[in-house]
């Protein structure tokens, strides 16, 4: 094996995946690493692209590595079980080869996936919006896509995937949230506390658990040439009300709403009745809008608890990277969202 | 220079320092989130002094003297929040007479959260 191609800082690095990669039967004994590139953004995961020549075969790897005080202090060995159990079961997601929780030059555990083709769009940017909102007008190929991922994802029983996730019903679900909230909060908010309130009120009829992504969304699904290659981030997966993800998904957040508003589309890639009426056929489970608001509700306060958790992180010193107090500004909308699905 | 306009001024040296191209892409990436901040936070605070001075009026109105009474010289945001989070709890649990006050305060936080998002959108 060799790294000699790698930047001498990236040396370590490389090699520490090249050799887990040998371990796992991935790649041979005489695999170079040819390039190891940090990619930008990871709230909560760090990111590299390994590049590796293995018999004159080019291949390239994702490092996920888990950093030390990551904005969601999540398990990353669960998510790349999840990763493994998703793979069996045929979804779209990127083949995971092996984990790494020892001491090694990454900084915190770590896992080598492949790197699936394609990219993840960004719908609070105009031009992403565009090109999704354009893709449904030409027959909306990536609408498909999504409904058929989240069907596949829904189909994975409890029974298998409580091995690898908790097991979350409705109450604890609200019970986790709210706690967050309430450890992290720089002030109370009459709002977020009055929508958990609304939530006690609304707990839905039970269904069948199943395998629960938690923040399904097109830009969490690398794509290319209109199709989605790859579905990405399970670190808020859990096993629980698979309904949880279509009220997510429905948020006016997840269409690029920001302080002005997104898409009309659903997650800024197909009709919102065509996407629930479509996913009640393929899943054969019926989609109540008033469910899919109760779920919507609690979508919008797990995604004002993350972003609270990130402020308090930034103000109490433990985090440098002022995206973390950026995130202040996306809270406004989330909670004006919050009035209008609670009809005030 | 009012606080919004010093807010753009450094915001518009954030702006250069990111065109200019220093620091590998973390460092532009936390300077252009800087920008955005300075953007967002002008925005803001153009907005601030109108929007507490309506909702102090609205919370007068609909909730009086509950609470010690004073809603519209009340500016500090956490203490605001902190009251309003107990009235609403205990509104939430009254009567029909109760029931009524939490709608039309919650009436009015709505208008709240809606001219908050307006104002930062002319960021």
């Amino acid at each position: 094996m060799s790294v000699e191609a790698i930047e001498p800082e990236g040396r370590e690095r490389a090699a520490a995946a090249l050799e887990l990669l040998r371990l796992a039967g991935v790649l041979g004994d005489d695999a170079d690493a040819t390039s190891l590139i940090q990619l930008e953004g990871g709230w909560s995961r760090q990111a590299y692209v390994l590049g590796a020549r293995d018999e004159g075969v080019e291949r390239e790897f994702v490092v996920r590595v888990k950093p030390p005080g990551p904005l969601l202090d999540t398990d990353l060995r669960q998510e790349y079980e999840t990763t493994r159990l998703l793979t069996r079961h045929g979804v779209a997601a990127p083949v995971a080869h092996a984990f790494e929780e020892g001491e090694n030059p990454f900084g915190g555990p770590y896992y080598v996936m492949d790197r699936a083709p394609g990219s993840a769009p960004n719908v609070w940017r105009a031009r992403d919006r565009a090109e999704l909102e354009a893709n449904w007008e030409a027959g909306g190929s990536l609408a498909e896509d999504l409904v058929d991922g989240l069907v596949g994802i829904h189909s994975i029983p409890a029974a298998e995937a409580t091995a690898v996730l908790p097991l979350r019903d409705f109450e604890a679900a609200v019970s986790h949230w709210e706690t967050v909230q309430g450890e992290m909060a720089l002030l109370r908010d009459p709002v977020v506390e009055d929508a958990y309130a609304w939530l006690r009120e609304r707990e839905p009829e039970p269904v069948e658990p199943t395998l629960v992504h938690g923040d399904y969304r097109i830009g969490n699904c690398l794509n290319e040439h209109g199709r989605i290659t790859a579905i990405l981030d399970w670190e808020l997966s859990y096993v629980g009300d698979p309904r949880y993800d279509l009220g997510y998904i429905s948020l006016e957040y997840e269409a690029g709403s920001f302080t002005k508003p997104g898409s009309k589309l659903l997650g800024s890639v197909a009709e919102r009745e065509w996407f629930m009426r479509e996913y009640e056929r393929r899943s054969g489970r019926p989609v109540d809008p008033e469910v899919v608001r109760t779920y919507a509700v609690l979508a919008d306060l797990m995604l004002v608890a993350i972003l609270t958790t990130g402020i308090r992180m930034y103000v109490d010193g433990k985090s440098e990277d002022v995206r973390m107090a950026w995130t202040r500004f996306a809270i406004p909308g989330l909670r004006r969202e919050l009035t209008a699905l609670m009809s005030y | 220079m009012s606080s919004p306009e010093v807010i753009r001024a450094v915001g518009e040296v954030l702006k250069g320092a990111a065109a200019a191209g220093a620091g590998d892409d973390y460092q532009r990436s936390q300077v252009l989130s800087a920008y955005s901040m300075t953007r967002h936070l002008a925005a803001e605070e153009s907005g601030r002094a109108e929007l507490t001075a309506a909702f102090g009026a609205e919370l007068e109105t609909i909730l009086g003297d509950r609470d010690g009474g004073g809603w519209a010289a009340e500016t500090d945001p956490a203490a605001l929040g902190e009251r309003l989070s107990r009235v609403l709890a205990e509104l939430r649990a009254g009567d029909e007479d109760s029931r009524r006050t939490a709608t039309a305060l919650r009436a009015a936080l709505r208008r709240l959260c809606e001219r908050e998002v307006e104002n930062l959108a002319a960021a």
